[in-house]
């Protein structure tokens, strides 16, 4: 090449490096508009990124075009087309127990769970008291003990199958909250050392029970929320882990990173949430929304229904939490719903209050849900925002993560311990009712 | 700004023609990039600029203490330099760690001391730019610079924007080389960087953010709720995201800066086709380990203290390797089991070397097959130590492969497809590269023009909703 061509091909090259970035910053975005005002609300700490801010524009200024032309339908359809390609099939799925093999296994497991009764200290703690309220004879004890522990099994037989699996759940639930118990405890020094690991209790199947089964015994148990659920938030893994030592016990969780009750054209939580117990079918579901709602409400089309900070709002956001409780009373499933924890920041630490307002109102009016504040527990001694909180040593550990939104282990650690608390008290509360309803009947 | 977003395109549309506007007055190109990059880091937490410019001023000075050899004492400079680098280094990034270790450890002797508790954040990008400012004043004392650097020279050299969060570290004489006389007037590899920025958005966008949010993730930080199949497949599934994640931004780094015309030294040389640990060691994350080979192994002795004193330089190296990504213990593990393993090659090495066996060798293809297969699974154990949270967490997964009880779940297909492909990619990358970058070269001008723009759009719409950050951000 001779050294004009070369210099020309220089001023070329540079110049077509340039035409393709004016190229692509003109047309990809507009191509691409939906997926930049999803990424945007992801991104956080970029408010002096001007060329963010353009591009955002000129995205929803690309949506109003595309609008106006009528071109919207074609990218809805390819929109569309696309999330079809990336919801991949699912293999090794698990294929039901025939239900020829469920009634022997309810059987066997029967059988199974009146040995562990007889063995175990609380069952017969229980059944101390109330023989101690009957006040029989040392000869009728026994005879008594087979009737009570067989109308135990009926009693649980028919009841529905979340207080079944109580039993399954009750040892180590009672092992993290016993104070609460409140079947008088007598010294027995030959207390058995609570359930074999791999115990198979009596747990039949009721209508609940669809094409996905993990384990037949277990109580399934469902983690949804926002990005403190989702990985990196410090709170969905460490419930995860905590629920799966209970022993005996299948978790799923679901965390989706920004989103949240306000925007459902980006996430539709209320209609997810109907998916997700067809394909889990939880009995127990662990929630924490919120931190991405302080925002106007829009409908599944991305219009504004509600401004944030308006009255309209408040009760448009709670007949959404409603929906979901409605839900999830219709199907049975026991509802945790986790409130949000102080922020650094003030003013969102006031948007978050509310919406924990809102969220503790709309549960006090379900029985079969429960919130759990964490607003204290994330608050240091005078109740304000610490990055730093002590542990059980009296250390300081960091509880927060740079944002000043999010947890560190450490910190989801201490929520996991109040909802766990909470889930102790509530399973206890049900085992007492259970216990007190067969220790009727039994007098009878 | 990452680099896979829009705003960063927007920002990058600005900075090129800028870029070549400025390039007629050296001056004011110099500034440009500085102020591009003072900018583009700006965007990140204006709090993390003021470490930069500090660091950038005090090295400048530095520096010029040891080139002019201030009182005779160019030595004591070196040595102030590398101290006062290493503790904003440590201050920003063990100082958590070290706090509770040594609050414990008074706690233990029975003198309850407390450190003051600082809420400290690790600027990003800073254990990259530390490093590059470490070497640029060991290179001027050992005489590699000839010529004092300009300021502006050395504040580009520290915050050039391609570069600045996640290296390739770049050593200071090739980086300066390039800012004389206003750089290079032409782009000398225009698809070449092309086929860089591509290639890396295709490997961070489509793959490595798909199986992060799918599969890894999960896994890692609850493997006990997995079985033990998709623990094995989240275990080389890791192994194929930190390279694609980590090689996608030194490409798409290689091309913005090519664009702007500057060269970029390799990072990967499709590390997973290495045959020993050695071999890898030479492709994965070139700069990071010639770095501290010439920094560290070679300052400490390197091989030149007999077989024992290497081996213990091989493991001291290693073990500083897997700190400088972070202050935890597994990355102490991870170091420690890349530094044994490297040890034991060199003693395979040193053993048929001293035994003279090396004409005797015979390299059929069976026996490369093992090799490469022992070094990629050995590779993609220590990674477990790498990713997880804690210690504790990694031996759950290691226990959890070996779960008789759970075996299957369900997974979807799509996860193993794209771990796949992304095996496919190591083996053929070269060939991927190469046949993209023929495809540009051949086609006519407003074809290719046509066919990256067709391509950008592609890649974006096989993208997750969410793209999490770069693996190496946290480092």
């Amino acid at each position: 090449m001779s050294q004009l061509t070369v210099e020309k091909y220089n001023f070329i090259a540079i110049r077509v490096a340039i035409i393709i970035f004016i190229l692509i910053i003109i047309v990809v975005p507009f191509y691409e508009s939906k997926k930049i005002i999803i990424w945007q609300a992801q991104s956080e700490g970029q408010g002096y990124n001007i060329f963010s801010s353009f591009v955002l524009q000129y995205a929803i200024f690309s949506e109003e075009i595309k609008k106006e032309t009528g071109l919207d339908l074609f990218f809805n359809e390819e929109y569309n087309f696309w999330s079809k390609i990336k919801e991949s099939p699912i293999i090794f799925q698990q294929n039901p127990v025939p239900e020829k093999e469920n009634i022997q296994q309810d059987e066997d497991q029967i059988k199974t769970f009146i040995e562990i009764v007889k063995k175990d200290a609380i069952f017969n703690q229980a059944y101390n008291f109330w023989l101690g309220i009957q006040k029989r004879n040392e000869e009728a004890k026994e005879e008594q003990f087979k009737k009570l522990t067989s109308l135990l099994a009926d009693t649980i037989k028919k009841q529905t199958r979340f207080d079944i699996s109580l039993f399954t759940e009750l040892k180590p639930v009672l092992e993290i909250n016993n104070q609460t118990d409140e079947i008088q405890i007598n010294d027995n020094p030959e207390k058995p050392k609570g359930y074999p690991k791999q115990n198979n209790l009596a747990v039949p199947q009721n209508n609940l029970v669809g094409t996905k089964v993990n384990n037949l015994n277990a109580l399934n148990y469902l983690i949804v929320g926002d990005s403190f659920m989702a990985i990196g938030g410090g709170l969905g893994d460490v419930v995860e882990k905590a629920v799966l030592s209970y022993g005996n016990t299948t978790v799923d969780r679901y965390g989706v990173v920004s989103s949240g009750l306000s925007r459902p054209d980006y996430f539709d939580w209320n209609s997810e949430i109907r998916k997700l117990i067809f394909e889990y079918k939880p009995n127990i579901i662990i929630v924490m929304f919120g931190a991405n709602d302080n925002q106007n409400l829009t409908d599944k089309k991305g219009n504004i229904i509600a401004k944030y900070g308006g009255q309209d709002w408040t009760s448009e956001y709670a007949k959404r939490v409603d929906d979901i409780l409605d839900v999830l009373k219709e199907n049975n499933i026991n509802v945790f719903w986790a409130g949000l924890p102080i922020m650094r920041d003030k003013w969102f630490s006031g948007c978050v209050e509310n919406l924990n307002l809102i969220y503790e109102n709309e549960c006090q009016k379900y029985q079969n849900a429960y919130f759990i504040s964490t607003w204290r527990t994330l608050a240091d001694d005078k109740g304000n925002y610490s990055a730093y909180l002590k542990d059980k040593e009296g250390k300081n550990k960091l509880a927060r993560i740079r944002d000043g939104i999010h947890l560190t282990y450490f910190g989801g650690a201490l929520v996991t311990e109040e909802i766990s608390n909470k889930i102790a008290e509530v399973l206890n509360q049900k085992l007492s009712l259970l216990l007190i309803k067969t220790a009727t009947i039994v007098s009878k | 700004m990452l680099f896979p977003t829009f705003g960063f395109f927007y920002f990058f549309a600005v900075v090129i023609i800028l870029n070549w506007f400025f390039k007629k007055w050296p001056f004011f190109w110099r500034l440009f990039l500085v102020i591009a990059s003072y900018y583009f880091y700006f965007v990140w937490d204006f709090r993390f600029l003021f470490i930069l410019v500090g660091v950038s001023i005090f090295n400048f000075f530095s520096s010029l203490a040891i080139f002019r050899n201030f009182f005779g004492r160019k030595k004591f400079f070196l040595y102030l330099s590398v101290i006062v680098n290493l503790s904003v280094l440590v201050l920003f990034k063990y100082y958590e760690f070290f706090r509770a270790s040594f609050e414990s450890l008074f706690f233990g002797i029975g003198l309850p001391i407390n450190f003051p508790l600082l809420e400290i954040i690790l600027p990003v990008g800073l254990s990259f730019y530390i490093l590059r400012v470490i070497s640029y004043n060991a290179d001027v004392y050992s005489g590699k610079i000839t010529e004092m650097p300009l300021f502006l020279d050395v504040l580009l050299y520290v915050a050039f924007f391609p570069q600045l969060l996640a290296g390739p570290i770049m050593r200071a004489p090739e980086f300066l080389a390039q800012l004389k006389d206003g750089g290079s007037k032409k782009i000398d590899n225009l698809w070449e960087s092309f086929t860089y920025i591509i290639l890396g958005l295709f490997k961070k966008i489509v793959i490595s953010s798909y199986l992060v949010l799918n599969i890894t993730d999960d896994v890692f930080s609850v493997p006990q709720n997995h079985s033990r199949l998709v623990v094995l497949l989240a275990v080389f599934a890791y192994s194929v995201v930190i390279y694609f994640d980590f090689s996608a931004y030194s490409d798409m780094s290689i091309g913005f800066a090519g664009l702007l015309g500057f060269k970029s030294p390799l990072n990967f040389d499709r590390p997973y086709l290495s045959q020993n640990l050695q071999d890898f060691w030479r492709r994965w994350h070139i700069t990071l380990s010639s770095w501290f080979r010439d920094y560290v192994y070679i300052p400490l002795g390197g091989n030149k203290k007999g077989p024992l004193g290497k081996y213990i330089n091989l493991i001291i190296v290693m073990v500083l390797a897997g700190l400088w990504h972070g202050a935890s213990i597994n990355f102490i593990i991870w170091g420690l089991l890349n530094g044994l393993g490297l040890v034991a090659v060199h003693i395979y090495y040193d053993y048929k070397k001293r035994k003279n066996l090396y004409k005797t060798e015979n390299n059929n293809l069976i026996k490369k097959f093992f090799c490469w297969l022992t070094t990629f699974i050995f590779i993609s154990f220590a990674w477990i130590f790498f990713r997880s949270n804690t210690v504790g967490d990694a031996f759950v997964l290691i226990k959890t492969i070996f779960n008789p009880l759970k075996t299957a779940e369900p997974i979807q297909l799509y996860v193993i497809l794209m771990t796949l492909v992304g095996f496919l990619f190591f083996i053929f990358e070269k060939q991927i590269f190469q046949g993209f970058k023929f495809i540009q070269e051949k086609m006519p001008i407003f074809l290719t023009v046509i066919f990256i723009i067709f391509i950008v759009i592609l890649i974006f719409k096989m993208s997750p909703d969410t793209i999490p950050s770069f693996i190496y951000f946290g480092f």
